[in-house]
């Protein structure tokens, strides 16, 4: 399995044993706890936060918050507005450029949901 | 004065009077020695190559063309991808499209393994993770 995969699959963990910190998604000055707990999934992507009240902030609206992310189909980095098509998988939510990466991601989330699919 | 200082003024003493009493026209003369050519054969080959033999008078340009060293450099792929030289220069950080650098420099998942440009990083927090 390519390690991109095998890294989002258990964040938290891999960050710990690679020694990286993180500050609160918000505010720079805290530290992320990292752990499940304190973290929010986005595509491919994961978000620290130093409590759970800043969690909560972050998913009550992540489009406002979350900036960039990366298309699960074309990989391209785009910032995702309030009408994006997105898609649910096993608890991650997925947003895509247009309808099409939709469908296209609706057909094999298995084969889409990890990062590693076209390496 | 010790004894090594007055054999000292001795030797010079008796060096001068044997040098007064012999006669210059008594010197051989010395013969004449020939600059020497300093530039060797190779050297002149280097600077002026042979005209090319029967054989590569035949071949085609492009054959020429194809040997080593009439190649023309290849040009740098430029993907946009680049490496960033860290603290250990066998494993250096990896500058993304988006103009981020990466925050680890050895493999996230593979401890050790040098980052791959081709492999695409995860994002944590907005910061790009490269992986092998």
């Amino acid at each position: 399995m390519p390690c991109p995969d095998v890294f989002v699959q258990d964040v938290p963990t891999f960050v710990r044993s690679c020694g990286l910190s993180f500050n609160d998604y918000f505010d720079e000055r805290r530290p992320a706890q990292i752990d499940a707990e304190h973290c929010v999934r986005l595509n491919w992507e994961a978000f620290f936060f130093a409590d759970a009240w800043e969690r909560e902030r972050f998913r009550s609206d992540p489009l406002l918050y979350c900036g960039l992310l990366t298309d699960p189909i074309s990989r391209q980095r785009f910032r995702p507005v309030a009408d994006s098509p997105r898609a649910l998988h096993e608890g991650v939510t997925y947003f895509f450029e247009n309808q099409q990466h939709r469908e296209a991601f609706e057909e094999a989330p298995q084969k889409f949901c990890l990062p590693g699919w076209a390496m | 004065m010790n004894a090594a200082h007055s054999a000292g003024l001795l030797a010079a003493l008796s060096c001068v009077l044997w040098s007064c009493a012999s006669p210059i026209e008594s010197v051989e003369p010395v013969a004449r020695v020939e600059p020497v050519e300093l530039r060797s054969a190779a050297l002149d080959e280097r600077a002026a190559p042979s005209p090319p033999s029967e054989a590569a008078r035949a071949q085609s340009p492009g054959e020429l063309e194809d040997a080593p060293f009439c190649r023309p450099p290849r040009p740098l792929v430029d993907d946009g991808k680049f490496y960033v030289l860290g603290p250990e220069a066998a494993h250096p950080f990896v500058r993304y499209l988006d103009g981020q650098v990466s925050l680890n420099s050895t493999c996230a998942i593979r401890r050790g393994n040098k980052l791959s440009r081709k492999v695409p990083p995860v994002y944590v927090n907005g910061r790009p993770i490269g992986f092998c």
